[in-house]
C-alpha cells in the first residue's frame, strides 16, 4: 500500500503534512514512475501471454505467441504497408472533412440562435443512435469505393467535433465579451480574439474523440465493403484462420490509430503554446 | 488565461456612453437567455426542433416523389413506417434477437466496468500500472478485434456478446475509477475516524459520490454496446437487425434496411432512456446537494 492510503484516526491530523510530503516525493518520482510501472505491467502481460502459449500450447489459430506475431509483422511488412496506407489516408481524409464541416456547423449554430435552437437538440439526439448501422446505406448510396468510406468516416467523426466546438464557442467568459463590446470591438474581432481561443481546448477534446472514431469508422466500413485496407485484411485473415496475421494487421492498425491521436495531441500542444492557454 | 484584445485606445473615446444600439442588440444573443420574451421564448427550444424535423420529413417525402428516387436507393418516411406496421413478422424476430443480446451485454458490461473501475479506484498501485494501458485501449480501434472473437468463440451469440462487453466496459470502468477517486477526502477521513470498514466507505460514500460519473460512463457504454452487437451481426450473423440491414441493402431493398435502422435507433434510444431514468431514480435516493457539499 502507498502512503496516501492513510488509515486510522491519525489520518486526519497528519493528512495535510502527509499530502505535502507525498506531493514532493511524487513529483520527484512521478517522472520515473509514470513510465516505469506501465512499461513493467505491459512487459509482464506480454510475458504472461508468451508463457501461456509456450506451456499450455493452444492451437496457433486460437492464440499465437506474441513472438510469432512480431515475426509475422516483419515477414509480411510489404503487404501490411500496402494495405495500411489507404486505411490511414482515408481516415485522415474523413477526419479532415469532419473538421471542416464540424467547425463550420458549430460557427453557424453559435452565430444564429434560431439555427441553434432548431438543430442542436437533433444533433444531441443523433449522438445516441447507433450510427454504425448506417454503413450499409452509405455503401448503397456511394458505392463500394473509397468515397463511401471517407464520407461515412466524416459522418461519424463530425458529431464530436461539432458538439465540442459549440460548447467551446459558448464558453467564452462573459466579462471578456462585455469588455469587447464596451471597447467597440467588431463582432468578427470578438469572435476571432475571444471566442476562438476559449473554444480551442473544447475543439481539441472533440477532435481527439473524432480521431478515434475516424479509425473505427474506416475499419467497420472496410469490413463491409472494401477490397483493400487493414479492415479487409483482418476479415480475410480471420476467415482463413490465420490468427497471427490478423493480430499483426491489428497491431499495425493500433499503431496507426495511436499515430493519428498523437498527431492531434501534438497539434493541440503547439496551438495551446501559441495562444498561451 | 490571457485573452488578446487588440482594440486601440482611440476606439474607447466614447466610454461612459452605452455602445450603439445595434451593437448592443447583436451582443445580446451571446448572453444567457432570459427576461426578453416570456413564454414565446421558453417554448422555442422545444417547438423549433420538432418543426425542423417535420420539415425534413416533409422534404424527404416530397423529394422521393419529385425526383422519382428508385426504391433501391431510398424510400419515403411513410413507406418505412408502413413497412414496420404491415410486416412485423419480417422485422420483429430480428429486433428481438438484437435487443436480447444488447440488453444482456449491457448488463454484463456495466458489472465488469464497475468491478474494474472500483478495483482501479481503490488500489493506486494497480491504477498506476494499468491506467495508461486502459487509456491506450480507448484510443485504438477496438472494433478491429471482432473477427478474432469469431475465431475464439464461433459465429454464435457468445462472440457478439463478449465483443460488445469488451467494447463497452471501458467507459464504465474509466468513469467509475475517476468517480471513486474524486470523493471529497474529508468524508473518508470522517468515516475512518468513525471506524468504518473499507467496504462501508466504498458502498456508502465512494460509490454514491461517484454516481453521476458512473452514469455518464454507462450512457456512453449503452450506445457502444448497440454498436458492438450490430458490428458483430454485420460480420457473423444469420439473423438480427445488423444482418438484416446488410442483407437488405445488398438486395437493393432500401425500405427493409431503413425500417431495421429505424427500429435499431428506437431501441438504442429506449436503452438510453432507461439509463437516464435509472440515473434520475438513483440521484433521488442520493440527493445531489448532499453529494456536492
Amino acid at each position: 500500500m502507498l502512503p496516501t492510503n492513510l488509515e486510522g484516526p491519525v489520518a486526519g491530523v497528519s493528512r495535510s503534512a502527509g499530502v505535502q510530503l507525498a506531493g514532493t516525493a511524487r513529483s520527484l518520482a512521478s517522472g520515473l514512475h509514470a513510465w516505469l510501472l506501465p512499461a513493467a505491467s505491459g512487459i509482464f502481460l506480454l510475458a504472461l501471454w508468451q508463457f501461456i502459449v509456450v506451456f499450455a500450447r493452444p492451437l496457433p489459430t486460437i492464440l499465437p505467441a506474441p513472438g510469432s506475431v512480431a515475426i509475422e509483422v516483419l515477414q509480411q511488412a510489404g503487404q501490411l504497408a500496402a494495405h495500411a496506407v489507404p486505411t490511414g489516408l482515408q481516415a485522415l481524409a474523413g477526419l479532415a472533412l469532419a473538421v471542416v464541416v464540424g467547425v463550420a456547423s458549430a460557427v453557424i449554430l453559435t452565430t444564429s440562435r434560431l439555427a441553434r435552437e432548431a438543430v442542436y437538440p437533433l444533433l444531441l439526439a443523433f449522438q445516441i443512435i447507433p450510427k454504425v448501422a448506417l454503413i450499409p446505406v452509405f455503401v448503397l448510396w456511394f458505392g463500394i469505393d473509397a468515397e463511401s468510406r471517407i464520407i461515412y468516416t466524416m459522418f461519424i467523426s463530425f458529431f464530436p467535433i461539432s458538439l465540442a466546438t459549440i460548447a467551446g464557442l459558448g464558453s467564452a467568459d462573459a466579462g471578456s465579451l462585455r469588455l469587447c463590446r464596451a471597447l467597440r470591438a467588431t463582432r468578427f474581432q470578438t469572435f476571432t480574439q475571444v471566442s476562438v481561443p476559449y473554444a480551442l481546448p473544447h475543439f481539441f477534446a472533440g477532435l481527439k474523440i473524432a480521431a478515434t472514431m475516424a479509425m473505427i469508422g474506416i475499419v467497420v466500413a472496410e469490413f463491409i465493403s472494401a477490397r483493400q485496407g487493414l479492415g479487409y485484411l483482418i476479415l480475410t485473415g480471420a476467415s482463413k484462420l490465420d490468427t497471427a496475421f490478423v493480430l499483426a494487421a491489428i497491431a499495425i492498425l493500433c499503431v496507426e490509430g495511436l499515430l493519428l491521436f498523437g498527431t492531434v495531441a501534438l497539434i493541440e500542444k503547439v496551438v495551446r503554446n501559441r495562444f498561451a492557454l | 488565461m490571457s485573452i488578446p484584445v487588440s482594440v486601440t485606445a482611440s476606439q474607447t473615446v466614447n466610454s461612459g456612453q452605452l455602445p450603439p444600439r445595434r451593437g448592443w442588440k447583436r451582443a445580446r444573443s451571446l448572453w444567457p437567455r432570459g427576461g426578453l420574451g416570456g413564454t414565446a421564448l421558453a417554448i422555442r427550444p422545444i417547438v423549433l426542433p420538432i418543426l425542423l424535423l417535420l420539415a425534413i420529413l416533409a422534404f424527404w417525402d416530397w423529394s422521393i416523389v419529385y425526383f422519382d428516387v428508385s426504391p433501391k436507393i431510398l424510400v419515403g418516411p411513410w413507406t418505412i413506417l408502413a413497412l414496420i406496421r404491415e410486416h412485423p413478422e419480417l422485422l420483429m424476430p430480428h429486433l428481438q434477437q438484437t435487443a436480447l443480446e444488447t440488453g444482456l451485454s449491457c448488463l454484463l458490461a456495466i458489472v465488469v466496468g464497475l468491478v474494474v473501475g472500483v478495483v482501479l479506484g481503490q488500489s493506486s498501485f494497480l491504477r498506476r500500472a494499468f491506467y495508461p494501458h486502459l487509456v491506450t485501449l480507448q484510443v485504438i480501434p477496438k472494433v478491429a478485434l471482432m473477427p478474432l472473437f469469431i475465431t475464439w468463440l464461433g459465429t454464435g451469440a457468445e462472440s457478439r456478446i463478449s465483443f460488445a462487453i469488451f467494447m463497452s466496459f471501458f467507459p464504465v470502468a474509466l468513469s467509475t475509477m475517476v468517480g471513486v477517486i474524486a470523493t471529497p477526502p474529508r468524508f473518508i477521513v470522517l468515516a475512518r475516524g468513525l471506524r468504518a470498514s473499507e467496504w462501508q466507505i466504498l458502498s456508502q460514500i465512494r460509490l454514491p459520490f461517484a454516481l453521476s460519473y458512473i452514469f455518464t460512463g454507462i450512457k456512453v457504454a449503452v450506445t457502444m454496446c448497440v454498436t458492438g452487437i450490430v458490428v458483430g451481426e454485420f460480420v457473423t450473423s444469420k439473423s438480427g437487425l445488423g444482418y438484416l440491414i446488410v442483407f437488405a441493402s445488398y438486395l437493393g431493398s432500401a425500405g427493409v434496411a431503413f425500417a431495421s435502422i429505424l427500429l435499431l435507433c428506437g431501441f438504442g434510444s429506449l436503452l438510453f432512456g432507461i439509463v437516464a431514468l435509472a440515473e434520475a431514480i438513483f440521484t433521488r435516493w442520493y440527493p445531489t446537494d448532499a453529494r456536492r457539499n
